[in-house]
């Protein structure tokens, strides 16, 4: 009677054996060989069980692909081990292939590899920008933060939605329909408004009372005005009145913004959003003690939007920088362009290129002061200018239906449509609003037969692909509905828009699974290179089924790379890849980077999208993301750098002195700035950001059982002296070996970007030499211990500093496969899939065969199975 | 206009995959919810609320007055509590103003200037607290009916170090007068404390977050 | 002597010109003259900023100014001010010439202290020769109750005022100037 038992044990025990042993069925004797002695239950080396991780489940699939990785490197079994025969390995690594391949098969059944996705904030701002024609229509700062994924956050796995997201829509789609819709029979009327620097209420004519700035005629001071000295003058507002500041003169400068002083040209605040002509006249001097004499060079002004908040006193109002601009030595030059300006916006200033600090503080204030200025002729600005009206924006809406008085007694039994008066918000704004016209608005002879042809315009526009006509049934229902309430034609019409604009039609990306049509390609071509919907030239290619021919995704690809609009992509990407997003999130030691401003870093980001759109005109090749002939600069980053000859504000392509190390993503100062925090920087932040970012190798996070470093700025110790107890650790320098030698070659610049072969410091240290840094800044760090910037490449060889091993890197493959990597991601708003890896291999080989660099690679990704299917 | 998006989405829904439905699905529950918030800040809005005897706050707008603008809005918070405006307050307290001097690098006269910032912060937390303390809510004051949850994401904020972090708890619910110490090499989930906060708000659960169970050392009141 | 003979003077005057014209012509466009005080010149060289303010009023014409005397002699055409009482008129020309320059002029009734009983103080000044500082400090003394009128220029680094002495003292004008960062120069 026991027989059965045992058999009963017997059978039952033999599967438990070999569920111990391997994953799944028919796993290779290999990892028990190779692998487990370190990766069982017992050791778990790394943290890594290989006896219980399951390649169905989701979070062990991903460890067996790095398992696969280490595998197909030759990184395991380590070199200390017994190796396993050539043979051995590439049999284990076919095997887990396979299964990793038939999981991911598995996983996705039914599902595409892109996952349903909302517009991100950016998408969705320039799209109602876009559907509009409402340039500058402000939307982003309003929505919450999306999430990221993947490095980025047009991934399904980043953009949840709650409540909170859609309430900010609908609040959203009610100021866009606000600006959208027409409330006036003849557009605002065009003024034209000269503003001086010195204008009246303002921060600038405060500080010429006592010197901080001089009034200049004829490149002469004044007489009407003179310059403060032993004496100060008294009353601004007496001064204001009597027309000391508004006599046509210019005012010169000395003194950049800071805490308490806010350049603003106030006396313009915008009432009517649109476009508006602005000019300004500047140049640059060099002030002595009263005489105005040729400057040291080409000075740059900045100009700023500022949003006025509360009543619009005192400073520090939410600002985005505009453009800086060239004021070069005693030769007014005039600059001209078009901006959008909206509401409560006005224009901001700053001497950007003078140096921080208050220089013209000594008892002879400007008369005792000698150094450079900035002066500023007039600021204009003439607006709005609208090409048509009513506006297009109004036209998408309303079509070509005449607008006409409200009149109550006309109208029995309708609410008049809402309106919101236009004043001058602001008191210092000498602007005013035309006398309001009374209450205008579209009139409909016809309300049904012009609700269904306007909604069979505006619907599939906003939705991007054709809509239903039983869905337009639908809202021309509801549109219906609200005339027999009592609303206006414009209220009701404003309620099915406002409807469409919240509805998933217009939210998400609507892709069918598998191939994309026509209509889901050209938005992937548009959110690509536009962030946006495709516009009519696109479509029409959609609509007549030309968008799956290879020459047509070819030109289009051209065309919208080509157009203004792709400077978005440009900034999305870079913003995310780069990281470009967080280059303010530090502020730079005062003390120990004096040399720091805002008009440096402004540079710089404009430095590294300048570089990228270069690499994208011209075709570079991945080798140019670290090692270039060429930077995009600026005079100030070309001080900064130390490379000569290079004058005024605007980023231009400059051929490198031979041997500089600069002009490539991995030496810009943009980069060294996000990688680092205030006060120091650290080899293994910045090891991990080349490891991740560049060759697309991201290193596991620490251990949880590390203590974080302190930094030590008093001179004593380097961060690498600091580091070595980590490395010197056999567990720590698995990983480091490979973080740590581009963070040690990158120790070669500081927080800020610069070159340095000395740590700079507060406490002990060697007096330090002045170099490139302005003379009116203070310098009171000093020399710490020298720089190491040597280090030993984790595939063997070594480098002495940056440019060695900049030369090496760049010839490493991974920064193909990482790049277009990151691209297609981006694309294609998904990770890249196991399933996929050679379709990718293949994008590159055929890049590098055709060459054109990364250009080529960007048409290949949109030829590409990739990109046409979801 | 909520319901007509809704049924609107459902078209959509037919089209889509599983996993494709699931994530639609948030859109359908966030217009639900914004329908049901709306309509309860409504009846809010005509609800009574008590009254107090407090003077609209006004804003310090000089941004290095860090300790003063703290200050201030612990006093909002207060009013808030008691005018039953909210029964659940985050503050966010932004230290970016002396951002650079957390990164002290072990400089002595740096020290010097955060240790007295630090210090001007606990003095309006004390005086917040007392604050809650000294107003009377129905029999109790208001402090022994509100718990109070201070700390910091940072044990060093000179290496941004995530252990070891320091945490406050005051207000009723819970024994005080007492230091709970933690090994310091494999820190104590601080989610636990959240899990008793939630416990005590009447929310039955073991788990928040990486929490899985209550605070060791803390006894419900 | 003072405001109610001068005005009636010129009502007199005003009157006997109406007597004279034909019957055809109303009474309304017959121009009248009035005589007021003036505030803001606070210098010479004002007189020129002065006519241009009146310059770009068209319902005022300015006939003379008295410099020495702060006063300024104007012909209205009654029309423009219909049914405005005297001291009314002084209001709306008072109006019409600080819009016309930004409050740095203005237009007051005549003095109706006696020359004798005023006393004329002068204060020795430093300051910046500007335009703009001068009238600061105009301001600041001529806002002093019992200043009658004042002038100032730091190009002569010379304040006068005249004063009504059982009002104001030079101390207190002294003291009104420190407070405005005006430098009194030591004696």
């Amino acid at each position: 009677m026991t027989q059965p038992n045992l058999i009963f044990l017997f059978v039952f025990s033999f599967p438990l054996l070999l569920a111990q042993v391997a994953p799944c069925a028919e796993s290779p004797v290999f990892f028990e060989k190779h692998c487990y002695s370190c990766h069982d239950g017992q050791n778990r080396k790394g943290g890594l069980d290989l006896t219980t991780l399951k390649i169905e489940a989701p979070l062990d699939f991903e460890r067996w692909v790095k398992v696969f990785d280490r595998l197909e490197a030759g990184e395991m079994p380590p070199k200390a081990k017994k190796q396993p025969s050539a043979n051995e390995a590439a049999e284990a690594q076919k095997w887990l292939r396979q299964s990793l391949l038939k999981a991911e098969l598995q996983k996705r059944k039914g599902e595409s590899r892109t996952g349903l996705r909302r517009l991100t904030r950016a998408e969705y701002e320039n799209t109602m920008r876009d559907l509009f024609h409402l340039d500058g229509m402000p939307l982003q700062g309003e929505l919450p933060a999306d999430g990221s994924a993947h490095g980025f956050d047009n991934n399904a796995d980043a953009l949840d939605i709650s409540h909170v997201n859609l309430a900010k829509y609908i609040e959203a789609a009610d100021r866009v329909l606000d600006m959208a819709i027409a409330t006036r029979p003849n557009p605002p009327s065009i003024t034209k408004q000269r503003i001086s620097l010195a204008n009246s209420a303002g921060f600038v004519a405060h500080v010429l009372l006592h010197g901080d700035g001089v009034i200049l005629k004829d490149k002469k001071p004044d007489p009407e005005f003179p310059p403060a000295g032993a004496q100060m003058h008294i009353d601004q507002g007496a001064h204001e009145r009597i027309g000391s500041f508004n006599n046509g003169s210019s005012v010169g400068l000395f003194r950049h913004e800071d805490e308490s002083f806010h350049p603003y040209f106030i006396e313009f605040v915008t009432i009517y959003p649109g476009k508006y002509r602005v000019k300004t006249s500047l140049w640059s001097f060099q002030w002595d003690k009263g005489q105005v004499l040729p400057a040291r060079g080409t000075e740059a002004a900045r100009l700023s939007l500022v949003t006025l908040t509360g009543d619009g006193r005192g400073g520090g109002h939410p600002s985005t920088v505009l453009a800086y601009f060239d004021a070069p030595s005693l030769q007014e030059k005039k600059h001209e362009f078009t901006q959008w300006l909206n509401p409560r916006e006005i224009i901001g200033f700053n001497a950007a290129s003078l140096a921080q600090g208050g220089q013209t503080r000594g008892k002879k204030r400007a008369m005792g002061f000698t150094g450079p200025g900035i002066a500023c002729d007039h600021l204009e600005i003439e607006g709005p200018f609208h090409a048509e009206w009513p506006p297009r924006s109004h036209k998408e809406l309303f079509g070509d239906l005449p607008l006409a008085e409200f009149k109550l007694a006309e109208h029995p039994g309708v609410r008049p449509p809402k309106r919101k008066l236009t004043r001058q918000e602001m008191g210092a704004g000498k602007n005013r609003p035309d006398v309001e016209p009374g209450i205008w608005t579209v009139r409909s002879q016809e309300p049904l037969a012009d609700a269904g042809r306007l909604l069979s315009h505006f619907l599939p526009r906003a939705f991007r692909r054709p809509v239903s006509t039983e869905t337009q049934k639908h809202y021309l229902k509801r549109v219906e509905e609200r005339l027999k309430a009592g609303d206006s034609f414009e209220a009701a019409m404003r309620w099915a828009y406002r409807a469409a604009l919240c509805s998933a039609d217009f939210l998400y990306h609507v892709e069918p699974a598998g191939k994309l049509d026509a209509y889901a390609m050209a938005c992937r071509l548009s959110y690509f290179f536009w962030k946006s919907m495709p516009d009519e030239p696109l479509l029409s290619l959609a609509k007549a089924g030309k968008l799956n021919q290879g020459e047509t995704l070819r030109s289009e690809t051209d065309r919208l790379l080509k157009d203004g609009k792709s400077e978005r992509f440009v900034e999305d990407f870079l913003g995310q890849w780069l990281k470009l997003r967080q280059i303010a999130a530090t502020d730079p030691d005062r003390k120990l980077y004096p040399e720091f401003s805002p008009y440096l870093q402004d540079s710089m980001v404009k430095e590294t999208r300048a570089y990228f759109r270069e690499m994208l005109d011209k075709g570079l090749g991945a080798s140019f993301l670290v090692q270039s002939d060429f930077a995009m600069l600026n005079e100030k980053l070309a001080v900064h750098y130390g490379i000569p000859a290079v004058s005024g504000s605007q980023i231009r392509r400059v051929t490198l002195p031979s041997g500089s190390v600069r002009g490539p993503f991995l030496t810009q100062a943009a980069i060294h700035k996000i990688t680092a925090n205030g006060t120091t920087t650290s080899p293994v932040t910045r090891g991990a950001f080349v490891l991740d970012r560049l060759l697309g190798q991201p290193p596991e996070p620490p251990p949880a059982d590390v203590p974080a470093i302190e930094p030590d700025v008093r001179g004593a110790k380097t961060i690498r002296e600091q580091l070595d107890k980590h490395r010197n650790n056999p567990s720590c320098a698995n990983c480091h070996v490979k973080i740590d030698p581009p963070g040690f070659a990158l120790e070669a610049f500081d927080v800020i970007g610069g070159s340095r072969t000395r740590y700079r410091s507060i406490g002990t240290g060697d007096p330090a030499p002045r170099g490139n840094i302005d003379p009116f800044i203070g310098i009171s760090f000093k020399l710490g211990p020298p720089v190491d910037p040597a280090g030993e490449f984790f595939e063997g060889g070594s480098f002495k500093d940056i440019s060695e091993f900049q030369k090496r890197m760049a010839q490493s493959p991974k920064l193909w496969s990482n790049l277009a990597r990151q691209l297609a991601v981006y694309a294609t708003a998904r990770e890249v899939a196991f399933a996929d890896r050679d379709a990718m291999t293949r994008l590159v080989e055929t890049t590098q065969k055709k060459g054109g660099g990364i250009r080529t690679l960007i048409h290949e990704l949109i030829q590409s199975e990739l990109f046409s299917t979801r | 206009m909520l319901d007509f998006v809704a049924e609107q989405s459902r078209q959509l829904n037919k089209q889509l995959s599983v996993a494709d439905r699931q994530r639609l699905d948030q859109y359908f529950t966030s217009v639900r919810e914004l329908e049901k918030r709306l309509k309860s800040l409504e009846e809010w809005e005509h609800k009574e609320k008590p009254k107090v005897a407090a003077q609209s706050p006004k804003d310090i707008d000089d941004q290095k007055e860090f300790v003063r603008k703290t200050g201030l809005m612990f006093e909002v918070i207060k009013v808030a509590l008691e005018t039953d405006s909210s029964r659940i307050i985050t503050l966010f307290i932004d230290t970016t103003v002396i951002h650079n001097i957390t990164h002290h690098g072990n400089r002595p006269e740096v020290l010097a200037e955060l240790r007295s910032k630090e210090e001007g912060q606990f003095e309006v937390l004390g005086q917040f607290l007392d604050s809650l303390q000294n107003t009377k809510e129905g029999g109790d004051s208001l402090l022994d009916r509100t718990m109070v949850l201070y700390g910091n994401c940072m044990g060093s904020a000179n290496s941004h170090s995530n252990y070891n972090l320091p945490v406050l708890l005051a207000g009723g619910g819970f024994k005080h007068g007492s230091h709970l110490a933690f090994d310091k090499q494999n820190n104590y989930p601080l989610t636990n404390l959240f899990v008793s906060m939630l416990q005590r708000l009447g929310i039955e659960t073991n788990e928040f977050s990486s929490g899985r169970g209550s605070f060791r050392g803390l006894e419900m009141i | 002597m003072g405001l109610p003979w001068k005005i009636m003077k010129s009502a007199v005057l005003a009157m006997v010109c109406l007597a004279l014209p034909s019957l055809a012509e109303t009474s309304q466009n017959v121009p009248l003259k009035i005589t007021c005080q003036v505030t803001g010149l606070f210098a010479e060289d004002r007189q020129p900023d002065l006519r241009k303010v009146f310059g770009s009023i068209p319902s005022v014409k300015l006939i003379a100014i008295q410099y020495s005397k702060a006063e300024v002699t104007l012909e209205y055409a009654a029309k423009e001010f219909s049914n405005a009482k005297p001291d009314q008129v002084v209001k709306r020309l008072d109006d019409l010439v600080r819009n016309a320059s930004r409050h740095a002029l203005g237009i007051k009734p005549l003095s109706l202290t006696p020359r004798e009983k005023l006393k004329l103080i002068e204060i020795q000044v430093e300051g910046l020769d500007c335009k703009g500082c001068a009238l600061a400090a105009y301001e600041v003394v001529a806002r002093v109750e019992g200043v009658e009128r004042a002038t100032a220029s730091f190009k002569k680094g010379l304040i006068t005022a005249l004063v009504d002495p059982s009002k104001v003292d030079r101390g207190q004008l002294e003291k009104a100037l420190k407070a405005r960062e005006v430098h009194i120069k030591a004696p």
